[in-house]
């Protein structure tokens, strides 16, 4: 009697999805465009990743070449640029980290507690604007002020009798003017985020601390802060997830034959040897080797966050 | 409640003045250092390059001149790249759009079955990709490449846009409303064209503004999969001419000639920096507060 029960539910269970499959026929029509192409333009090279364990050579489908299994990747290991390349690609990871996320939170405390309406406004639009700019844009301005001899810096040191820096040839430089550019372009779009987690701050609490005596700084520290710290730790995890995802663009500007042994990282490698040397099958596999430690740090941090905070990125 | 906070601002303690003032000041000075290269740039591309080598170019333009902007007039690869980025930005814009908002209504309705899973299907590539490599070998073999659908198509799909619509119609176009809808015989086709996208101009004006950001800015899928010059990007002309100039600059200089030369080819690098970021700025005041509003989204939920 009651499995009898039990499986007309199930039954009824069933057709009531049929039934709501149907009702949504027009919503699936909605999703086949994107579903298509994500299936061919983000899961069709996830399968592509078979290239890193072939040796690739064009006019054969799309990996159906010879297998080499780990060929490739002893290969890198063993190659002269490998420590270089990750010895690199920490350490800009780590020092734009560093420098990059104190920034934004400084700016949106400096946002909320201006008082003077018109200079806040200023200062929020001029700050969002460089985001707008590409990165080529942002390196030719970069170029503007820091080239060999036309660069603004270097006009102004020799004529103030100091001697030139070669901004572009000493590999020291890289990481300052990476960072740096970095900041300017981002800071003030990602201090929005900020901003809005101060914008629910309880003002309730703020006058009350006036009345028992905190002054702005006080309140700064003991309630805005805190406040916002949820914000600022998941931003922080979620960079920390995204720290070796870094792209290859802004540092191929960057790079000059002088600089390399500072700006070659792995993303700029993966590009250089592929696309540009098509050494196919070599390349597909460094991208591989990031692209797993990248994904395993981020399993990493959410798995910490989920044991420690109780909050979840993925 | 506003005379209250006067009234209270008035009593302000010698403290809280310091405390104002620097806060002022110091929001000032990130004001100016935001703006102040582009502004140079701007300032630079109108002066005479002798003015800018001597370091006389600081706040306001000298030796006032049109040269670089002549120059650039005269120099079709500018216009050709130009021309090409508008074309793809348009392109490209109007395909994101077809796919990302309707994708972005369904899955933010909760009744559809399997939601879930379609949903985590595209958060999935957020965090794992095949590499560039592949999806480099992917595009070749589909035969794209050297042919600017290499730029449209294969981005069309902007999860991250996709969760900012999503979440922004789940709290705005409420289930009761194509209810109600439905009730008069309405689908969901002709209720997302006639009811939801009316509803949504803020959204529209976000993903719009993402979308032509993207396309405009792209350089190194352009550099990947553009060979021939003729479809070149604004960017990547652009890069072509700062990066010529510096590997010049590189090489010494002899003559007066070559260093006029030089100095020419400087200004036309100011001019061009600003042309290109002209449309962003035009379109930038108009769609600020809905640029805010999307990184709020984008932030809470991504």
């Amino acid at each position: 009697m009651m499995r009898k029960k039990a499986e007309t539910t199930s039954k009824m269970q069933t057709r009531f999805l049929r039934k709501e499959i149907w009702r949504h026929r027009e919503l699936y029509l909605f999703l086949l465009p994107g579903l298509t192409a994500l299936l061919i333009f983000s899961y069709g090279p996830m399968y592509g990743i078979v290239n890193a364990f072939q040796n690739v050579k064009f006019g054969k489908g799309y990996g159906m070449n010879e297998w080499v299994g780990l060929y490739h990747f002893k290969r890198f290991f063993n190659s002269t640029w490998f420590e270089t390349i990750i010895v690199n690609t920490i350490s800009i990871s780590l020092l734009r980290e560093l420098f990059t996320w104190p920034i934004p939170i400084v700016l949106a405390l400096l946002l909320h507690n201006c008082t003077k309406p018109g200079i806040k406004k200023v200062a929020q639009m001029t700050s969002y604007l460089p985001h707008l700019l590409s990165t080529v844009v942002v390196v030719s301005i970069i170029n503007v002020f820091c080239a060999g001899d036309y660069g603004l810096i270097n006009i102004f040191l020799s004529n103030a009798g100091l001697k030139k820096i070669n901004f572009f040839g000493e590999p020291g430089w890289v990481y300052p003017i990476y960072i740096i550019s970095d900041i300017w372009k981002g800071a003030g779009y990602s201090a929005v985020i900020y901003l809005g987690a101060l914008s629910s701050v309880d003002e309730e609490l703020i006058e009350a601390s006036k009345i028992d005596g905190a002054n702005k700084f006080k309140s700064i520290w003991h309630i805005q802060l805190p406040c916002i710290l949820p914000t600022v730790v998941t931003m922080l995890i979620m960079s920390m997830g995204n720290l070796f995802a870094m792209g290859a663009d802004k540092m191929l500007l960057l790079q000059t034959d002088l600089n390399l042994s500072a700006s070659e990282i792995i993303s700029t490698y993966v590009y250089k040897t592929g696309i540009m040397q098509t050494q196919y099958g070599f390349s597909a596999a460094v991208g591989l080797f990031q692209n797993v430690i990248n994904v395993t740090l981020l399993l990493a941090v959410n798995w910490i966050c989920k044991k420690k905070l109780d909050t979840s990125i993925i | 409640m506003r005379e209250g906070d006067d009234k209270f601002m008035k009593k302000k303690t010698g403290g809280e003045k310091v405390f104002d003032y620097t806060v002022n000041v110091l929001l000032i000075i990130v004001a100016v250092i935001c703006i102040y290269p582009i502004w140079y740039v701007l300032i630079a591309s109108v002066s005479s390059p002798t003015a800018i080598g001597n370091g006389e170019v600081i706040l306001w333009p000298k030796g006032f001149n049109w040269n670089g902007y002549t120059r650039l007039m005269e120099n079709k690869n500018i216009w050709r790249g130009y021309r090409n980025s508008i074309l793809y930005t348009i392109a490209g814009t109007a395909v994101d759009f077809l796919v990302q908002i309707p994708v972005a209504y369904a899955l933010s309705r909760k009744s559809l079955p399997g939601h879930r899973v379609i949903m985590a299907l595209f958060v999935f590539t957020m965090y794992f990709g095949g590499g560039i490599i592949p999806t480099y070998l992917l595009i070749n073999s589909l035969g794209m490449i050297n042919s600017p659908i290499a730029l449209i198509i294969p981005s069309c799909v902007s999860v991250f846009n996709i969760i900012v619509a999503k979440s922004f119609f789940e709290g705005n176009v409420p289930d009761s409303l194509y209810d109600a809808a439905r009730m008069d015989g309405c689908g969901y086709t002709r209720f997302f064209v006639r009811v939801v996208l009316p509803l949504s101009p803020a959204l529209l004006a976000i993903i719009a503004l993402y979308s032509i950001q993207r396309h405009w800015n792209v350089y190194l899928s352009a550099e990947m999969y553009l060979i021939d010059s003729k479809y070149y990007t604004l960017q990547q002309v652009i890069r072509g001419i700062t990066a010529q100039l510096d590997a010049n600059l590189t090489e010494g200089m002899g003559s007066a000639e070559l260093i006029q030369l030089m100095q020419e080819k400087q200004l036309l690098k100011f001019s061009v920096i600003v042309v290109s970021v002209v449309p962003l700025v035009i379109i930038y005041p108009f769609v600020q507060k809905f640029f805010v509003r999307g990184v709020m989204v984008g932030a809470v939920k991504g």
